[in-house]
């Protein structure tokens, strides 16, 4: 059962709490090191890619790119181990290829798909990048939204196809391709060693309930903020004063209206698919984001 | 396929090829290094270093870009390419791929030592700017280029010892009279991105054409630059350690460089003892080319 298992999510939706957990569960002698994570991306990253290739990937056309990056992934699939599972985060979509094919296709592995309420996402994500939210609401809904230096989602020189929340998580969730596990943020947040478990128990993990429960302790989130505190952590945006902010869910409800409907215009189908409701917030007008 | 072969000098080294090189200076020298099309093998035998999709030894390196070409390099002399797809290269991508890692592989084993930089022309000598991809190299450089100082080359920057001037002094070698730049680094440093060509279709990276040194220049600085969470430039010089391990870690294709190089750390001390080597700590956004040209240049001692 063990292998690639890839950890996959839209940004902001809590992979990287999720890389803490699993690094404490797997190394419950050690202090959690956050330059150190378990699942740091290396196939989707310029220099991972660049590493492997001997080119700059970024002087690639979007779908040639993207035809290299479904190689590599297979390839990182077949070379992984078979006694522990190796994984690696990516924000990428699972998308259709020129030739049909899945960028993530059934010889890449497996697939933990972390989802949060789109509205929350929002909000996260522009703490993140210190952009409006109005920004993000847009590219959330934008079929063509990449993370790369065109749009400044972010600024990295690697296009990695996203499109919006909610054909990435369809891409994923209904992934014909490869085995996946989608777990919810909000079930994370509710009943984090149970959800661990699972993760635990899809990857090939042998996790006792003491362990998953030992490992969600040490990865709260004032454990984080203090780790962060103490040695920094190099995923936090320079614009952004922490990355560990609140983690809370429900945030999004307090979104303006016209912000909700725009993402419930563009998301709320997967959105009542994946148990979040597609219904405008009455949080009052004083309480909401703004 | 291409009948014509195209002959250029560059970094020092002369290539003839069927591919069109863009942006080289014509010669009518002898070849020392011939780029054709052909049979590529599959794999080579007991590679030293590799990567998913390139394996070397100290004679050979082979890369296989899925769904694009394969390209063998050979003792430094030989560089064949096998397209996967366009041999006639309508939208410049064999060309793009060919002129980076397949012709420095070709370099180093020629002996040469190639860093992963971009070098201008300023006062005393060449500023050598090194870094990894995205860091800025050929920004700072073209923003160099805006103020009228001649580039020497964009991207590889093949650094030799000169004996002749004494001293140990190093010279970088001539590039292409072009600079790459994507489109928002273009956009600000004004650049004619509505005119200038792609340098493969799909890709908002562009080629200008720039004034550039025909001739080698010695190297008065090396400045490696990197994108961190500052937020103002920092340049610091290196002590002769440090820079020794800079300029290791800025050979391009480090790996292929240790197995095809046998002398690289030696010429990266020589080379750190003779210049003097910098890291630059920059923004990771929002700092204009100019400006950071401008900081570099003013913190050389």
């Amino acid at each position: 059962m063990s292998g690639l298992v890839w950890l996959a999510s839209y940004p902001k939706s809590g992979s990287t709490w999720l890389r803490t957990m699993l690094s404490a569960l797997l190394s419950p002698e050690h202090e959690v090191n956050l330059h150190e994570l378990i699942g740091r991306a290396t196939l989707d990253t310029p220099s991972g890619l660049d590493e492997e290739l001997g080119f700059d990937p970024a002087e690639l056309s979007p779908d040639a790119l993207n035809e290299v990056r479904a190689a590599a992934f297979r390839r990182a699939a077949a070379s992984a181990p078979a006694t522990t599972p190796t994984f690696q985060k990516t924000h990428l979509a699972n998308i259709t290829l020129r030739d049909g094919a899945r960028l993530f296709d059934e010889q890449s592995g497996r697939a933990v798909y972390l989802v949060r309420d789109p509205r929350d996402v929002a909000v996260s994500y522009s703490h993140y990048i210190a952009e409006p939210v109005t920004k993000v609401v847009e590219a959330m809904c934008g079929h063509e939204t990449v993370l790369g230096r065109a749009q400044l989602v972010r600024p990295t020189f690697l296009q990695q196809p996203m499109g919006s929340w909610s054909g990435h998580a369809q891409s994923w969730v209904d992934s014909p391709s490869l085995p996946v596990l989608t777990v919810r943020y909000e079930d994370l947040l509710a009943d984090p060693a149970g959800q661990l478990g699972r993760v635990a128990a899809f990857a090939g993990l042998d996790a006792s309930t003491d362990a998953l429960m030992q490992a969600v302790q040490r990865t709260s989130l004032s454990a984080l903020r203090a780790l962060e505190d103490e040695h920094g952590f190099p995923e936090r945006m320079a614009t952004a004063d922490r990355f560990f902010r609140n983690g809370v869910a429900g945030e999004g409800l307090s979104l303006p209206d016209e912000l909700q409907h725009q993402l419930i215009a563009s998301c709320g189908p997967t959105m009542q698919k994946l148990g979040y409701g597609s219904e405008v917030s009455t949080t009052p007008a004083s309480e909401r984001q703004p | 396929m291409n009948s014509e072969r195209t002959v250029v000098r560059a970094y020092g080294t002369v290539f003839a090829s069927e591919l069109p090189l863009v942006g080289f200076e014509p010669t009518k020298e002898p070849a020392d290094v011939e780029i054709v099309f052909g049979d590529v093998p599959l794999s080579i035998d007991a590679p030293s270093a590799h990567g998913m999709f390139w394996a070397a030894t100290p004679h050979e390196v082979l890369f296989d870009v899925p769904g694009l070409m394969r390209v063998h390099v050979a003792d430094g002399r030989r560089i064949t390419v096998a397209p996967a797809g366009d041999p006639f290269d309508a939208d410049g991508t064999l060309e793009s791929l060919l002129t980076g890692s397949p012709i420095a592989a070709a370099l180093m084993q020629r002996g040469e030592m190639v860093l992963h930089g971009s070098a201008a022309l300023i006062e005393g000598g060449a500023l050598v700017v090194t870094g990894l991809n995205g860091s800025g190299k050929s920004s700072v450089v073209s923003a160099l280029s805006a103020l009228g100082l001649p580039i020497v080359c964009d991207n590889l920057a093949v650094v030799t010892p000169c004996d002749a001037m004494g001293g140990g002094e190093w010279l970088v070698q001539p590039g292409s009279s072009t600079v790459k730049l994507w489109h928002d680094m273009a956009v600000a440093l004004n650049q004619p991105v509505e005119t200038a060509a792609r340098i493969s279709a799909d890709v908002n990276k562009f080629r200008f054409d720039v004034a550039a040194m025909l001739s080698p220049v010695p190297v008065r600085a090396v400045v490696h630059l990197e994108r961190a969470g500052v937020s103002e430039p920092q340049l610091t010089r290196l002590d002769d350690a440090e820079a020794t391990a800079m300029v290791m870690r800025d050979h391009f294709r480090g790996k292929i460089a240790r197995v095809s190089r046998p002398s690289a750390l030696a010429d990266s001390a020589s080379l750190a003892q003779a210049v003097p080597v910098y890291s630059c700590l920059r923004p990771a956004a929002g700092i204009d080319p100019r400006v950071l040209a401008q900081f570099i240049l003013g913190g050389l001692k």
